[in-house]
């Protein structure tokens, strides 16, 4: 079990990463819960010390919704490097992640 | 997806491509726009449900729905609420939890809770979570942000739950910093408390060591003043004026005065501090009280301002001279400490006196010190207040001065110019009847006063005999060193006009002595006059009072004099 647990390395902060991964959920709902794990996987996996991921929960700050012009959650927004780029969903198909994100 | 709720607005951008109007690029054109309509709508708010295609066909979403009241719930508890993956992911967490750790709540969520803990702190960590797994855990933690100034000292309770199949990890945090901070201000607070404790419970230690010195040290030094006294007096005998050897014993006679004057106003700034001292009421004259006073501190005053002293005409008050002249003391020493060091010529400290309507000594210590805040003013007289830093004031002085004020019926105040200095005002009562005393009459004008007569009881026979000696010119003088002795006179039929009588003595005290004589006889127990060098009283012992006025030794032969002349022109002792 022990094992098992916990498995994620504390990350460094890097001062101004490649990739910064901004996602839009709402609370505390199995979707949003499921995107925030699935993001996690892909960003260690393809990007690994080269992304920092914010999450905004957008019943806590309702104001951010406008300037990303969000519609929707779970909405994934590529920050960095420009032009924003966009994923809406749970993000659970990491290749239609990639490809949203143009990452190769 | 489709919306519920009024029409949509118009498009905010219309595309005015025309360069290829075919039919199908029409079509497109047209849905494009009914998506921007429709994609703009919800985003102006004009929608308040949502309709979400799913498996089990179309479900509608209310915007505002029945959980708000929950977030609302989560994100105003005073906990911290997070939830964790297995993976240590925090997928969830309210306002308060990063409120607590003091980190950004987008860099908190989707982020590892490693993050936060200390190294030597995950595997305690890990261990709680597994704990956690099997039912509920706790444990305290420091949490650090990496943006947070300080870490936070939390109590983290996890409680696991399966969600859509997974495992998820609830963890609910209490801020213990805040706590821990209170409890230490608390701790610090009664430290310093302790710390001025120890300071007053030293100056009592010294105040009780104070009271028996002074004791020890006014019998014998009693002796010594009164002898040079009377060698003073026969030292025309040795010769002409300007004769060696006299003028050499005048020097020495003179040099050994002043150096018992000084030993005798030392001792008495002794007793000043003794806080065990005696509660005894008596009628002093507060102008001494003062001069010692001014002169325990008077080292610590030559270096800070010039002292004036205009306290002449103050009449005689009902105190008790120790109590008072720690309260001089105190404001002295407050006065002093309130002028820095070093520029003695600008400033002043003024102690002066007068009598008011209602007969009461008006006492005022004014100073051209730093002076006190308004805000500090009405606080000063507050026990453990203090400007001062630890250590240097126990916060005490002004407390004390203003409960003995208090206790002797008198008012102490205080008004004061930031900047300009202070003025203290102390109000005692006169003694009933007191005016102010004259000046202490020249022994020439005693010397011929109709001869009266005294009883002198002390155990101690050297003052026996130099009291004896400087008496006897002017007055018939009976000592006995026993208090039995006495009583026998008495009882025997001799009188007096002053029975003077020392308070300690092994045999009989000076008390006891004066309560069976006014058993026998009233009149002669009217005479008596205690003498005392200092008294103390042990702890738990009621105060002693006194039944009749004291005399302090060491004393000048004048006071016996004048003691004796004032009994005389009273009331004629009864026939011998």
């Amino acid at each position: 079990m022990m094992a098992a647990i916990m498995g994620i390395p504390a990350d460094t902060l890097e001062a101004a990463p490649e990739y910064v991964l901004r996602l839009f959920v709402s609370g505390f709902t199995p979707r949003s819960q499921r995107a925030i794990d699935n993001l996690r996987a892909i960003c260690e996996r393809h990007l690994a010390g080269r992304f920092q991921i914010e999450v905004i929960d957008l019943h806590q700050s309702p104001g951010r919704a406008h300037d990303d012009q969000i519609l929707a959650t779970p909405t994934l927004v590529r920050v960095s490097p420009s032009p924003p780029r966009r994923v809406i969903g749970d993000l659970s198909q990491a290749d239609k992640v990639l490809r949203g994100l143009d990452i190769t | 997806m489709k919306t519920a709720g009024k029409a949509a607005k118009p498009p905010v951008r219309a595309r005015e491509k025309r360069d290829a109007p075919s039919a199908a690029a029409g079509s497109l054109r047209a849905r494009l726009t009914e998506a921007e309509q429709t994609l703009a709508a919800i985003r102006a708010g004009d929608v308040d449900a949502l309709v979400v295609g799913g498996p089990a066909g179309e479900r509608v979403f209310t915007l505002e729905g029945a959980e708000n009241g929950y977030r609302v719930l989560m994100d105003a508890m005073s906990e911290g609420v997070a939830t964790l993956t297995e993976r240590g992911l925090v997928t969830y967490c309210n306002l308060r939890f990063t409120a607590i750790l003091g980190a950004r709540p987008e860099l908190t969520i989707g982020n590892p809770i490693s993050r936060f803990v200390l190294e030597e702190d995950w595997e305690r960590f890990q261990a709680l979570i597994a704990a956690g797994a099997a039912g509920r855990s706790e444990g305290e933690f420091v949490l650090k942000a990496a943006c947070a100034p300080v870490p936070a000292l939390v109590r983290l309770a996890i409680v696991s739950l399966t969600i859509d199949g997974a495992r998820t990890y609830c963890l609910v945090m209490t801020d213990l910093t805040a706590q821990r901070r209170l409890s230490a201000e608390v701790a610090a607070e009664r430290a310093q408390m302790q710390a001025r404790l120890l300071l007053a419970d030293r100056m009592s230690s010294l105040g009780t060591l104070s009271a028996g010195v002074a004791h020890e040290i006014n019998n014998p030094l009693a002796s010594v003043v009164t002898s040079l006294e009377l060698m003073t007096k026969r030292l025309p005998e040795l010769g002409a004026p300007g004769s060696e050897l006299g003028e050499w014993m005048r020097r020495q006679v003179g040099r050994a005065s002043e150096g018992a004057e000084r030993v005798r106003l030392i001792v008495r700034g002794l007793k000043a501090f003794s806080r065990t001292d005696d509660e005894t009421m008596t009628v002093i004259d507060p102008r001494r009280t003062l001069d010692t006073a001014i002169t325990l501190v008077s080292n610590e005053i030559r270096h800070r301002a010039q002292l004036v002293r205009d306290y002449d005409t103050l009449p005689l008050v009902w105190a008790n001279d120790a109590r008072l002249g720690q309260t001089f003391l105190n404001l002295l020493l407050n006065a002093t400490q309130a002028i820095r060091a070093g520029a003695a010529e600008d400033n002043e400290i003024r102690v002066s006196g007068s009598i008011d309507a209602q007969g009461r000594a008006v006492i005022e210590i004014s100073d051209t010190g730093s002076g006190i805040t308004a805000d500090h003013l009405p606080l000063i007289f507050d026990p453990f207040f203090t400007t001062k830093p630890v250590n240097q004031g126990t916060g005490l002085g002004l407390a004390v001065s203003h409960a003995i004020v208090k206790s002797l019926n008198g008012e102490i105040t205080a008004s004061s110019e930031p900047g300009a200095g202070s003025v203290f005002r102390v109000v005692i009562p006169g003694a009933p009847g007191a005016v102010a005393p004259a000046a202490p009459p020249s022994t020439v004008a005693l010397q011929i006063e109709p001869r009266g007569r005294l009883l002198f009881v002390d155990d101690e026979e050297d003052l026996c005999a130099v009291i004896q000696d400087a008496v006897a010119p002017h007055h018939d003088i009976v000592v006995t060193t026993h208090a039995r002795e006495a009583l026998e006179m008495v009882a025997a039929g001799q009188r007096f006009d002053v029975i003077l009588c020392d308070v300690r003595m092994p045999e009989m005290t000076g008390i006891e002595f004066h309560a069976r004589l006014a058993a026998d006889n009233a009149s002669q127990a009217a005479r008596v006059v205690l003498m005392s060098g200092g008294y103390s009283r042990r702890p738990g012992d009621p105060p002693i009072v006194l039944p009749r006025p004291l005399l302090e030794k060491p004393f000048q032969i004048e006071q016996v004099l004048k003691l004796m002349s004032e009994a005389m022109q009273r009331e004629p002792r009864n026939a011998a």
